[in-house]
C-alpha cells in the first residue's frame, strides 16, 4: 500500500500546467505544416496532359469527368480533355496520381475547401491547373499541331505511292503496311500498367 | 514444426475416401476440400489428434457457375510449433445449401456461421441460434452477398416510410415494398421467421426488478455503433446481448465489383485506425497469388510504418479506455494524445495522410521515405518511450486504478483460446501467440523481438500489455531504421491488370490481434471474392459470457478495454 | 456619509422587523446575483485551469484572448433551446426538481458569512442571516441538492437517470454521516456552531489542529459536490448524463449551475471551519484595509476551488460499491476518532 502513493497522478498535471500547448494549433490564423508527400487538392499541369483518362479509370469512387478545356495543350491532348474531380466523392486516395502516365497529376498541400452547395465544389481544370498555355500560346500549337498533321499525311502519302510503285508482290505488305499507323500513336502514352518507379507523389 | 504434408497424410489416412483436391501449397498451408457428411469428424479429429485448436473463421464463397456454395473453414492452432493453416473447403449445392455446423466443437464459430447464413443463405444444421447479425431485419432473406444479387429496395424516392404503434406505445418505422421491386427480385418474397432481437431479449426478463438497459448504438462508451444491451438487476448484471452491423460498409462485396488497384483503398477503411496494416494484409495476398517477390527496402518501410501504426493504434487503444473509467478531463488520456500527434505527423511525412493511408502497393510501396525521415523519427520515438514508461509507471502506482482494473474481466488462458479471443487480449492472459513470430511475413524473422504476456487477463493486464507492446515497437523500428538498404522500392516487374485465377490466405499481426485475408481469383480483373478474418470480430464474441455477474460499471471497463474498432467487426 | 448611518442604525432600532426583512430581502437579490455570476466565473475557470493541465487552451475566443464571456454564450444557449419534457414523465417532480436544487443553494448561500469588513479594528461579518447554528445548518442545506438530484433521475422515465439517482442517494447517505460529525467536531473546538464565531475563535486553523477532520471533510466535500472522483451519479460514459440525462434547455442550465454554486459555496465552508476564513494579515493600504479579510478569504476559496480542479484531472473515478465502502468502512470511524481526539484537545485549548 505504500509504494502506490498516488503522487504521480498529482505532480504530473502539475508539470504540465507550466508548459504552453505545443500540439494545439489556433485554426486558422495558423495553418499546420503539411510535408511534401501530403495529399492535397490536386494540381494539374495542364501543358503535359495527354488526356488518356487513366486518372479517370481508377478512380474508385469515380469522380473525375473528363471535360474540355479551352487553356490546354492541344500538341499534346489531342481531344482538348482534361479532368474534372468531385471533391465530394474525392477520398484523397492518389490512385489518380499514381496512375497517370506523363505525371501531371499531383497532389498539393491546399487541405480546405468550401463551398455552399454540392456544386461549389466540382472543381474542374481551369481551377487546379497550375500550369497552362494562354490563348495566344493554344493557337499557334494548334497551327503547329495542324502543320505536323498535314506533314504526317503527305509523308504517308507519299509512302503509299512509293510502295505502289515497288509492284503487285509488295501488296500484301502495303495493306498490312497501311494498318500499322494506329499503332504509332500509343508512343506518347506509356502503358499504364507498369506502375511508374520511384518516389512519385 | 507441424508440415501440412503430414497433417494431410494424416487426415487422409483417418479418413479415407472423404477427402478430395488436396493442395499442399507451401509448409505452412493446406487446401483440402471435406465431404460435408464428415466435416465434423475432421474437425474433431484435427482438434483434438493433431493439436488445430484456433478455429480462425469460415467464408462462404459462391461458385454460381458451378450451381454450389463452398463453406471454407479456416483452422489454425495456437501451439506455437505448429503455425500450419488448413482450409478445409465443403461444398453443398446452391439450391438447398446446407452445412454442419461446427459450433458444437468450437464455441466461436457461432458468429461466423450466422454470417454465413444471413448473407449467403446457407444453411448450418446445428447452429444454436442462427438469427442475423449484421444485417437488418427488412433485408434477411434476400441473401445479399450471393452473385445474382440484384440490390437493395430503394428507400430513397417519395414518402415510402410506414409508421406503427408497437404494443408498447412506441413508434416503429419500417419501408413497405412495391410490387415492382417484388417482381425484379430485390425484395424477396419470403423472409425467414424468427424471433427479433427485442424479442429473444425479453424472453429473459423474470421479475419487475430486472430491466434492460442499453449501452446501445449511440453512446458515449462505444468506440463505434454497437448495442450492447445488459439485463441488470439494480448495478448488477445478469446477462448482456450484443449485435453488431451498425456500421456495415459491404466492404467484402464492394470489392468484387472493384479492380484489384482499387480495392486496396477500401481495406484502408475497415479498420481506419490500423490501415497500413490491413492494407497489407490485402497486398500480401495478392502477392502470393502473383508470386511476387516484395524488394528489401520496401519490406522495411513496410515494417517501420506498420510498427508506427501499431503504436499510434495502442496509444489510441490504452487512452480511449482511460476516459472510460476516468471522465474526459483525465490529464493522462490528453497526453496520449499528444504522443499519438508526433507518430502520425511521421506517418503522414512518409504516405501523405493521417487516417487512412492507402500506402502499401503490390509489390512495394508508394512512396520512399523523405530525407531525414531517421532523425525525425528516432526523436520521436525516444520521446514516446520516456512517457510510454511514465505511463506504465503511473499506473503500477495509482491505487484507485487498482482498484477499477484488478480482476475485472478476468479470462483465463483455457477460456481465451476456446473463445476464440485474439491480440493483446489473448496474450494478456498468458498464452504467447503473435503472428509475427508464428507465421512470419516480411522482414520480421530477421528482427529481434518479444511477445508480451500479462499473467492474470484483466483489464489491468491488457492495458499493460498494450503499453509495453509499444515499447517492443520502438524496439523493432529502431533495428529497422539501424539496417534499411537502399534499394528499389518497387518491384520491377509488371503488374498484370488480370490476376491469374487462384486463392491465397495470408495473416499479418493487426494491433487487435491476427488479421486473415482469403483471395480467390477467377483470372479477372476484379477479385472473385474477398473474405476478411478480423480480429475483433472474434474478441467480440468474447464479450457475453464475460459481462455476467459484473456491476455496471465493470461493463465499461471490460468493454473498453477490448479496445474495440466495431468498423472492423463489420466491414 | 455619518449622517447616513445615523439615519440607517436609528430605522433599525425602530422598526427592527421591517429592517431585517428589507435587509433580507436585499441581500438575498445580492447574494443570487453574485452568486450566479461567480458560478459563470468558476465555470470558466475551471474550463481553462482543466485545460492547462492538459496542454490545451480552454475558451479563448469569446470575448477577447481569454473567453471571458464564454460562459454568456452558454447561457444565451441554455435559454434559447427547446423546452421538452419526455413522455410518461412525472411532470410536476420533473420541473420541480432544478428549483428544488436552487432553493438548496439559495438557503445555503442566505446563511454563509462571505467575508467581513475590516473597518476601526474590528470585523464586521458580510452575512444575510446570522443564525447560532448556522455550520448545522449550512451543512445540512447543502445535501439538500440531492433530494433535487433524486427528483430529477427519478421523473426523468428513462433508465440511465433511475441508475443516476440510484447511486446520489447511496452516495449522499453514505458521507453525510462522516460529514456532521467533523462538523460536530470543529464545533466542539471553536465552542460554538455559528460559522461567524467559528471564524473568530480560529487562532490555530483547525486543519492543522484537527487534520484527519479536514481531510475527511474534504473528501465528504468532493462527493458531495458530485466530482470526480465521485461523480458517479453523472457519470459520463456508463449512464450518460446520470441524472439530468433528460432535461435540456434553461432546466438543465439550472442543474448545471447550481452544480457549480455548491462547489463555491461548499469551498467557502471549508475555508471558514478550516483554513481560518478571513483570517490574515491587514494590508496597510487605506481602502484595501477595509477589504482585505475579504481578499483572504477570496484567495483561500480559489486556491481550495483549483484544488478541486486538480483533482479532477488526475484521478480515476470509483464505482459505487467501492464509494459506499469507503464511506462507510473508513470515513465514519476515523471521523468518529476525529471527534475524540477534537474533545480532547479542545478541552486542551479552551
Amino acid at each position: 500500500m505504500l509504494k502506490r502513493m498516488m503522487i504521480k497522478n498529482f505532480s504530473w498535471p502539475l508539470k504540465t500546467a507550466r508548459k504552453a500547448p505545443e500540439m494545439t494549433r489556433q485554426y486558422p490564423e495558423y495553418m499546420m505544416e503539411l510535408p511534401a508527400a501530403e495529399r492535397g487538392i490536386h494540381e494539374l499541369d495542364a501543358t503535359t496532359c495527354i488526356g488518356c483518362a487513366s486518372c479517370a479509370r481508377v478512380c474508385p469512387n469515380s469522380c473525375i469527368e473528363m471535360v474540355s478545356f479551352k487553356f490546354g495543350n492541344p500538341l499534346k491532348n489531342k481531344k482538348m480533355q482534361y479532368p474534372r474531380i468531385d471533391y465530394g466523392r474525392c477520398m484523397f486516395c492518389g490512385l489518380c496520381v499514381d496512375e497517370c502516365p506523363v505525371e501531371c497529376l499531383k497532389m498539393g498541400q491546399k487541405v480546405t475547401m468550401a463551398g455552399w452547395t454540392r456544386e461549389d465544389i466540382i472543381k474542374g481544370p481551369e481551377t487546379i491547373a497550375t500550369k497552362m498555355l494562354t490563348a495566344a500560346e493554344v493557337k499557334a500549337a494548334e497551327e503547329e499541331a495542324k502543320r505536323i498533321a498535314a506533314e504526317k499525311k503527305k509523308a504517308v502519302a507519299a509512302a503509299a505511292a512509293a510502295k505502289e510503285k515497288a509492284g503487285g508482290a509488295k501488296a500484301p505488305a502495303a495493306a498490312a503496311g497501311e494498318k500499322k499507323p494506329p499503332a504509332k500513336k500509343p508512343a506518347a502514352a506509356k502503358p499504364h500498367e507498369t506502375a511508374p518507379g520511384g518516389g512519385a507523389s | 514444426m507441424t508440415n501440412a504434408n503430414d497433417v494431410l497424410s494424416s487426415l487422409q489416412s483417418a479418413f479415407p475416401g472423404a477427402l478430395t483436391e488436396p493442395k499442399v501449397e507451401s509448409e505452412m498451408r493446406l487446401w483440402v476440400a471435406v465431404d460435408s457428411k464428415k466435416i465434423v469428424d475432421v474437425c474433431k479429429f484435427m482438434r483434438n489428434k493433431l493439436g488445430f485448436d484456433h478455429y480462425s473463421g469460415c467464408a462462404g464463397v459462391d461458385w454460381i457457375a458451378k450451381k454450389e456454395f463452398e463453406v471454407v473453414e479456416i483452422m489454425a492452432s495456437h501451439d506455437t510449433s505448429n503455425s500450419v493453416v488448413a482450409m478445409l473447403k465443403v461444398k453443398t449445392p446452391r439450391d438447398k445449401p446446407s452445412v454442419p455446423s461446427l459450433t458444437g466443437l468450437f464455441w466461436n464459430a457461432n458468429w461466423y456461421e450466422r454470417e454465413a447464413w444471413e448473407m449467403f443463405g446457407i444453411n448450418f444444421e446445428g447452429h444454436p441460434e442462427l438469427y442475423p447479425l449484421i444485417l437488418v431485419d427488412e433485408l434477411v432473406g434476400s441473401w445479399p452477398w450471393r452473385k445474382d444479387f440484384k440490390g437493395y429496395p430503394d428507400t430513397t424516392t417519395g414518402n415510402r416510410i410506414v409508421e406503427t404503434v408497437t404494443n408498447d406505445g412506441y413508434l416503429e418505422y419500417s419501408v413497405a415494398p412495391h410490387p415492382a421491386e417484388v417482381e425484379a427480385g430485390t425484395v424477396p418474397k419470403e423472409r425467414p421467421k424468427y424471433p427479433s432481437f427485442r424479442e429473444r431479449e425479453e424472453r429473459d426478463i423474470k421479475s419487475d426488478s430486472e430491466m434492460i438497459m442499453h449501452l446501445g448504438p449511440q453512446h458515449a462508451m462505444v468506440p463505434g455503433p454497437f448495442l450492447l444491451d445488459v439485463l441488470v438487476e439494480g448495478e448488477r448484471v445478469k446477462k448482456a446481448y450484443l449485435d453488431i452491423g451498425y456500421i456495415h460498409k459491404g466492404i467484402e462485396k464492394i470489392m468484387e465489383n472493384r479492380t484489384w488497384l482499387q480495392g486496396i483503398t477500401y481495406t484502408d477503411r475497415m479498420c481506419y485506425v490500423a490501415s497500413l496494416t490491413n492494407n497489407e494484409c490485402y497486398c500480401g495476398a495478392v502477392e502470393k497469388l502473383l508470386g511476387l517477390e516484395v524488394p528489401l527496402r520496401a519490406q522495411y518501410i513496410r515494417v517501420i510504418l506498420e510498427e508506427l501504426s501499431r503504436i499510434q493504434s495502442h496509444l489510441i487503444g490504452a487512452g480511449e479506455f482511460l476516459t472510460l473509467i476516468a471522465g474526459v478531463g483525465f490529464a493522462p488520456w490528453q497526453y496520449m494524445i499528444i504522443d499519438r500527434e508526433g507518430i502520425i505527423s511521421l506517418i503522414e511525412s512518409v504516405t501523405g495522410a493521417r487516417l487512412t493511408h492507402t500506402f502499401v502497393r503490390f509489390g512495394g510501396v508508394r512512396n520512399d521515405l523523405p530525407e531525414g525521415f531517421a532523425d525525425q523519427c528516432r526523436k520521436t520515438l525516444k520521446y514516446t518511450e520516456e512517457r510510454t514508461k511514465e505511463y506504465i509507471e503511473l499506473f503500477e502506482q495509482d491505487p484507485i486504478y487498482h482498484m477499477r482494473m484488478d480482476n475485472i474481466g478476468a479470462i483465463k488462458p483455457e477460456d481465451g483460446k476456446r473463445m476464440g479471443a485474439a491480440g493483446p487480449v489473448l496474450r494478456a492472459t498468458g498464452v504467447d501467440y503473435d503472428v509475427r513470430k508464428i507465421d512470419p511475413y516480411l522482414i520480421y524473422p530477421e528482427l529481434d523481438f518479444k511477445v508480451i504476456t500479462g499473467t492474470k487477463g484483466d483489464s489491468a493486464d491488457r492495458i499493460d500489455v498494450r503499453l509495453r507492446e509499444i515499447l517492443e515497437s520502438i524496439h523493432i523500428i529502431e533495428q529497422c531504421l539501424d539496417r534499411i538498404p537502399e534499394g528499389p522500392i518497387r518491384t520491377e516487374a509488371k503488374i498484370p491488370k488480370k490476376i491469374p485465377a487462384g486463392e491465397a490466405y495470408y495473416r499479418v499481426e493487426d494491433p487487435r490481434g491476427e488479421m486473415g485475408m482469403y483471395v480467390i481469383s477467377d483470372g479477372g480483373d476484379k477479385p472473385y471474392r474477398v473474405k476478411v478474418r478480423g480480429p475483433f470480430y472474434a474478441t467480440f464474441q468474447t464479450l457475453t459470457p464475460l459481462l455476467e455477474g459484473m456491476y455496471l460499471a465493470d461493463v465499461v471497463a471490460t468493454a473498453g478495454s477490448m479496445d474495440g474498432c466495431p468498423s472492423e467487426a463489420d466491414r | 456619509m455619518d449622517g447616513i448611518i445615523e439615519a440607517i442604525s436609528s430605522f433599525a432600532s425602530q422598526q427592527p422587523a421591517i429592517f431585517a426583512l428589507i435587509i433580507g430581502i436585499i441581500g438575498a437579490a445580492v447574494i443570487a446575483g453574485v452568486v450566479n455570476v461567480g458560478a459563470m466565473l468558476v465555470i470558466w475557470g475551471e474550463r481553462k485551469v482543466l485545460s492547462d493541465f492538459v496542454q490545451r487552451y480552454g475558451p479563448n475566443r469569446v470575448g477577447g484572448r481569454w473567453g471571458i464571456l464564454q460562459l454568456g454564450a452558454d447561457a444565451v444557449k441554455f435559454f434559447t433551446k427547446e423546452d421538452s419534457i419526455p413522455q410518461g414523465a412525472d411532470r410536476a417532480v420533473f420541473v420541480w426538481a432544478p428549483i428544488v436544487v436552487s432553493i438548496a443553494t439559495m438557503m445555503v448561500a442566505a446563511a454563509i458569512p462571505f467575508g467581513a469588513l475590516h473597518i476601526g479594528g474590528k470585523d464586521y461579518p458580510l452575512v444575510v442571516a446570522n443564525m447560532d447554528i448556522s455550520a448545522f445548518y449550512v451543512e445540512a442545506a447543502l445535501s439538500i441538492m440531492a433530494i433535487g438530484a433524486f427528483m430529477a433521475g427519478y421523473s426523468s422515465n428513462n433508465k440511465y437517470s433511475l441508475l443516476g439517482a440510484f447511486r446520489g442517494v447511496a452516495r449522499m447517505i453514505a458521507y453525510e454521516v462522516p460529514m456532521g460529525v467533523c462538523v460536530v467536531a470543529v464545533a466542539v473546538m471553536a465552542h460554538s456552531l455559528n460559522l461567524v464565531e467559528i471564524v473568530q475563535n480560529q487562532t490555530l486553523w483547525y486543519a492543522f489542529a484537527q487534520p484527519i477532520g479536514f481531510i475527511i471533510f474534504l473528501i465528504a466535500l468532493v462527493t458531495d459536490l458530485g466530482r470526480i472522483p465521485f461523480d458517479q451519479s453523472e457519470a459520463e460514459e456508463e449512464i450518460i448524463s446520470g441524472y439530468n440525462t433528460e432535461y435540456g434547455g434553461i432546466r438543465f442550465g439550472l442543474l448545471y449551475f447550481q452544480e457549480y454554486n455548491n462547489m463555491v459555496l461548499g469551498s467557502i465552508l471549508l475555508v471558514l471551519m478550516f483554513l481560518g476564513g478571513w483570517h490574515g494579515p491587514i494590508i496597510p493600504i487605506p481602502l484595501l484595509d477595509i477589504i482585505s479579510p475579504l481578499i483572504w478569504l477570496f484567495m483561500k476559496v480559489v486556491i481550495v476551488m483549483w484544488g478541486l480542479i486538480w483533482i479532477r484531472s488526475s484521478l480515476f473515478r470509483l464505482r459505487i460499491d467501492q464509494v459506499t465502502d469507503l464511506g462507510w468502512k473508513w470515513m465514519l470511524p476515523l471521523s468518529i476518532l476525529n471527534l475524540g481526539w477534537a474533545i480532547i484537545i479542545g478541552s486542551y485549548f479552551a
